[in-house]
């Protein structure tokens, strides 16, 4: 097992390379150019200033170097083993670079760079995006995962009948409303004043948040609902918009799953020992069943990090969708890449261990 | 099969994850009393600085006292921070004194706006966008300000100020300078400076200047002529090459306002009013002046863009506490400007930090202006709102809001819907956004609306390439220009697409701009009028196929590109497919993405395109755009307008410090353009704007809306009270 696990790590290095050679390469010949746009807004050119700003991107990124030149620099500065400057790396030295700074051969902390469009570490930039994504996903997945099983379980017990009809055609719907439609509609209807003002229309918190109490409590003004409820408060609509597509994939593979387990030989022999039906399905039938979701859930570890552009447009949350699509639209080299890179190890990692529980679950699946 | 995973287990596993979760939110809470106790900290850093000098100027007044010297009528001691008297802070802010002593001011509430995207920096010099530049406004002052309405220049830190130009010495010096032939040791020099760059292109490059300065290469006498034979030269080749091109260029301008010795132009003394002080406390000084000038200039600042936007101010140095002076460059009549527009940033507080850290800094501000951030030192998260506190220190009158707050709102709908709830006090709308929300009573009747001109609006156009894959293109004919905006309904886009809140432009000038010229008239539609021109330069329809065609019977067809993002570009376009096939035009449709787009202006690669200029100065320089200098080395000249009598006219002008010439001249200018038609001027926008109904003393004036800084809201009407 242990050797498996020391391969299959050593396999990801190679893995992530061709990963993110193939994004290198193809930003840095897309039309338009690596940094490209990082000019100006809004169809505005700024004077003579772009000009200026691409010799500066030219001396500090080395962007008319030959491409695998400027790849092997990136490779060479997010890797934890590779050339540094002595003071940072430990390891051998190996001399000084062109400005005369001694370089080192060894290990060292990874550098994700820093951004060209907003000119600060994406390593800073991450931190400030990821937490609200992390925030949205945390709170969506559960709901999504406990709507959908019930309703997949429910609409598998009762086949053929009213709710199942209903719940398919209806989570069905929901999935082909497109979120962007939805988000504007439900700004337009619970968050403006002409219709119901149930729920804010943008941000995270409200405007004097920062100076509630942390919980709700009752204060000589009167209620006052506190950070965290108002935190709650702000996340109903971004989350409502998040979760209702992704009922319908869900149920109908629990749906699926429940009806497969239902027809098999040890539910129709716990039922003719007279076992209640509650008793069958929950204790037999339904623990089986959730294989399946086992399986898609660990393809969702990286898109935790992934965020979605069209909520965090349409409710003004920054979180990591619009960091995203705002890099590529620049061309914004480090960001991307830092992107490819971390959710790609994420990928890889998590189908690792995905592999592994089914040597765990399964007994007839083995490594060594 | 016993079970392995019961109940119990599942009571375990969700205490597990309810403790995790209160471990989070715990760190959360954590998180923010941080925050407020950083802000009390550094409060409590200003106050006790500020209790130190006021310990040390009562020592010095009683060590005076007890020598026996009267402290009657004697002058306030160093370093004492004393609030400036009523006049001067008048003269200072005039406005806001005007809008302070109004009856009914009343001090208060919280002006709520939203931006549309998120700035991801705030901190002066390394902060690259328009937000960064509006939130610092409210923080800094300048040693001068060019006041809004009458676009004049006062005294803001700085009470009065001595130009003294030195035009005639500079200009014999530069003179003589450039008589003298180069000499052998020069051009190695510059060899060697140019070191790999030296390549084909910049060869090429200098070929290309050498004629538009008039002068005839040898060897090659073009730079096609060059092309064919470059790829036979070696670098050796190439190098003597360009030492050869440069021994017959000579010396250039360039290089004699850069050397050392060279006179300044012009040298601009201010004099700082006392009592100024930074929002700690500490007061302005002519240090802090100087400091923030060698900031901007310090290499390692990642401010290059900006720095080169002020470079022809080479020296500042302190005379003394409150006297700073400057020397210019070249004569240039923005360098007064220059020296005295800029923020003055606090010495005392950004030496605590590295370069690096300036660079990676997000919101690194503290100024002597009206507001002030809560906590100077990274007292903002990007992708928070920005708040602004009243600077309870200012030096001059004290401004109405208790805040002035920016939400971060990327979607339109949403921005709306803030507004109409009263979430948000100000909304800039889009034409179309603008004309909805003047249906709605209830919306117009709890606001102030408004669609004012602005100065500097900046303004639309279409560019017509003259010169692309190094021949001549149809649009190098000035009467194929001027046919092409004849054809294009410009009255129709400004009343139709644009709602009526835009009016066509005639030139790079906007109405209300005293750079424009009153004589001239805006053409409007006329298709038999450009069908003339069209057959004058030779296209007409040859074999009656409602195309018009070149005397050799290549059809009349352009390519027409432009950037994806504003909406209204697409209407345009569509739009002028339309009316040019009236004249028999064909028109090719390329929408571009914006990083395309900037490429292939760069590389000189389309027939036609569509873009905007900002608003820069209020005085703009055309320079830039129409020079025929700013053709090569991917100038903004990108459709390579050339007219020699212009490039004379914009030099004068950009010398000339008498306001009056330097209008007359900039009138010529225009009247060139508009003859010429490098560009079809399209159309200059008008900024709408709603304002919350209960924000008072809110006037339009000749660049637009007067500053916010004067609003306030009456007494019973506030909205955020503390």
């Amino acid at each position: 097992m242990l050797n498996y696990i020391v391969r299959r790590l050593l396999l990801l290095v190679p893995t992530l390379i061709g990963v993110t050679m193939v994004v290198f390469f193809v930003m840095a010949n897309s039309p338009g150019g690596v940094g490209g746009s990082a000019l100006s807004e809004e169809g505005d050119i700024s004077s003579e200033q772009a000009i200026i700003q691409r010799e500066y991107f030219n001396q500090r990124y080395g962007l008319d170097d030959p491409q695998i030149v400027q790849y092997g620099r990136w490779l060479n500065r997010v890797s934890p083993v590779g050339f540094g400057e002595a003071k940072k790396t430990a390891g051998v030295p190996v001399g000084e670079d062109r400005d005369g700074v001694p370089q080192a051969l060894g290990f060292k902390w990874p550098d994700l760079g820093e951004s060209f469009q907003h000119r600060r570490p994406v390593l800073d930039l991450y931190a400030q995006a990821l937490p609200i994504t992390l925030l949205l996903n945390l709170v969506t997945l559960p709901i999504s995962y406990v709507v959908a099983i019930l309703a997949g379980v429910y609409a598998a017990r009762h086949r053929g009948q009213a709710f199942d009809v209903a719940s398919g055609a209806t989570l069905l719907s929901l999935y082909s409303a497109p979120v962007i439609w939805v988000g504007v509609v439900l700004i337009g209807f619970l968050a403006s004043n002409q219709y119901l003002q149930w729920f804010p229309a943008s941000g995270l918190s409200s405007l004097r948040a920062d100076e509630y109490d942390f919980l709700p409590s009752i204060t000589a003004d009167g209620w006052q609902r506190g950070w965290l409820l108002d935190r709650a408060w702000h996340l109903v609509l971004p989350v409502v918009c998040m979760v209702y597509g992704s009922f319908a994939v869900l149920a109908k593979l629990m749906r699926a799953s429940v009806l497969e387990s239902l027809g098999s030989d040890y539910v129709r022999t716990a039922t003719a020992k007279g076992l209640s039906d509650g008793d069958v399905l929950w204790h037999h039938a339904f623990r089986n069943s959730l294989l399946p979701l086992i399986t898609v859930a660990a393809s969702i570890v990286p898109s935790l990090l992934a965020g979605s552009l069209v909520i965090e447009k349409i409710f003004s949350v920054p979180g990591m969708g619009l960091l995203t699509i705002d890099a590529i639209w620049a061309r914004d080299r480090e960001l991307v890449l830092a992107g490819a890179l971390i959710s790609g190890l994420l990928g890889l990692l998590s189908i690792l261990v995905a592999d592994l529980c089914y040597a765990f679950a399964d007994p007839r699946v083995s490594y060594e | 099969m016993e079970n392995r995973f019961g109940f119990r287990d599942v009571i375990v596993v969700v205490l597990l994850l309810a403790v995790l979760v209160m471990i989070g939110l715990a760190m959360v809470q954590f998180d923010r009393q941080y925050t407020v106790i950083r802000r009390i900290a550094s409060t409590l850093e200003e106050q006790t600085a500020s209790q130190a000098r006021l310990e040390q100027a009562l020592t010095r007044l009683n060590n005076r006292l007890e020598r026996g010297e009267v402290a009657i009528g004697v002058a306030t001691p160093q370093g004492t921070p004393a609030a400036p008297p009523a006049d001067a802070q008048a003269d200072a802010f005039p406005r806001l004194a005007a809008a302070v002593s109004q009856p009914e001011f009343t001090r208060g509430d919280w002006l709520v706006d939203a931006f549309a995207s998120n700035p991801s920096k705030l901190t002066p010099l390394v902060s690259k966008d328009l937000y960064g530049r509006r939130i610092q406004n409210y923080i800094f002052d300048n040693l001068i300000v060019q006041d809004p309405d009458t676009f004049e220049y006062r005294g803001q830190l700085a009470e009065s100020w001595d130009i003294e130009p030195n035009l005639e010495a500079w200009q014999a010096w530069v003179d003589a300078w450039l008589a003298e032939p180069i000499t052998d040791a020069e051009i190695p020099a510059e060899i060697d400076a140019l070191g790999d760059r030296l390549d084909a292109d910049t060869v090429r490059g200098l070929i290309e200047r050498m004629r538009t300065e008039g002068l005839t290469p040898a060897p090659f006498d073009s730079a096609e002529a060059f092309d064919a034979a470059s790829s036979a030269l070696n670098t050796g080749e190439l190098a003597a090459l360009y030492g050869e091109l440069r021994r017959q260029e000579g010396r250039r301008y360039e290089d004699a306002i850069r050397q050392p010795d060279a006179p300044p132009a012009a040298t601009y003394t201010f004099r700082m009013r006392p009592g100024a002080v930074f929002s700690d406390g500490t007061p302005v000084t002519s240090e802090d002046v100087v400091f923030s000038w060698d900031l901007l200039n310090n290499p390692a600042v990642d401010a290059h863009d900006e720095r080169a936007f002020y470079d022809n101010i080479r020296a500042w140095e302190a005379l003394d506490d409150r006297t700073v002076r400057f020397e210019s460059r070249e004569p240039h009549y923005l360098a007064f400007g220059f020296a005295g527009g800029r923020p003055v940033m606090p010495k005392h507080f950004y030496e605590r930090f590295t370069p690096e850290q300036i660079n990676t800094s997000s919101s690194l501000l503290m100024g002597s202006g009206p507001y002030r951030m809560a906590e100077p030192d990274e007292g903002w998260r990007p992708g928070t709102p920005i708040e602004l506190v009243r600077n309870d220190r200012f030096w001059g009158p004290q401004p109405a809001f208790d805040r002035l707050v920016w939400k971060i709102i990327n979607e339109p709908v949403a921005r709306l819907t803030e507004y109409r709830n009263g979430s948000i006090d100000f909304l800039a709308a889009q034409p179309n956004q603008y004309q909805e929300m003047l249906n709605e009573p209830d919306l117009v009747e709890r606001s102030h609306h408004s669609a004012v001109d602005t100065v500097p609006s900046g303004y639309a156009f279409v560019a017509w390439n003259q010169r692309r894959g190094g021949e001549p293109t149809r649009f190098a004919d000035k009467r194929v220009r001027q046919a092409m905006t004849y054809l294009i309904d410009r009255d129709r886009i400004s009343e139709e697409m644009m709602k009526g809140y835009a009016r066509p432009a005639n030139g790079p000038f906007e109405p209300g701009n005293p750079q424009r010229n009153p004589e001239l008239d805006t053409r409007s539609l006329d298709v038999a009028k450009a069908r003339e021109l069209l057959a004058a330069a030779g296209y007409e329809d040859r074999d009656g196929d409602g195309v018009i065609e070149a005397p050799d019977g290549t059809p009349f067809e352009f390519t027409f590109t432009y950037p994806s993002g504003a909406s209204y570009y697409d209407d345009i376009a569509l739009f002028i497919k339309d009316t040019m096939a009236k004249a028999g035009i064909l028109v090719k449709l390329e929408k571009l993405e914006w990083a395309v787009f900037v490429q292939r202006l760069d590389n000189r690669n389309f027939d036609a395109v569509i873009l905007r200029w900002g608003g820069g100065a209020i005085e703009s320089d055309i320079r830039q755009m129409f020079h025929s200098s700013q053709i090569a080395n991917r100038g903004n000249n990108f459709n390579a307008y050339s007219n020699p009598e212009l490039d004379v006219i914009i030099d004068q002008a950009r010398k000339t410090l008498d306001r009056d010439e330097r209008m007359a001249l900039w009138h010529q200018a225009h009247a060139i353009l508009w003859e010429d038609q490098p560009y079809t001027f399209m159309f200059t926008q008008k900024a709408l704007r709603f304002v919350d109904d209960r924000v008072a003393n809110i006037e339009a004036i000749s660049s637009g809306l007067n500053d916010r800084v004067e609003w306030f809201v009456p007494g019973d009407a506030q909205r955020w009270t503390q």
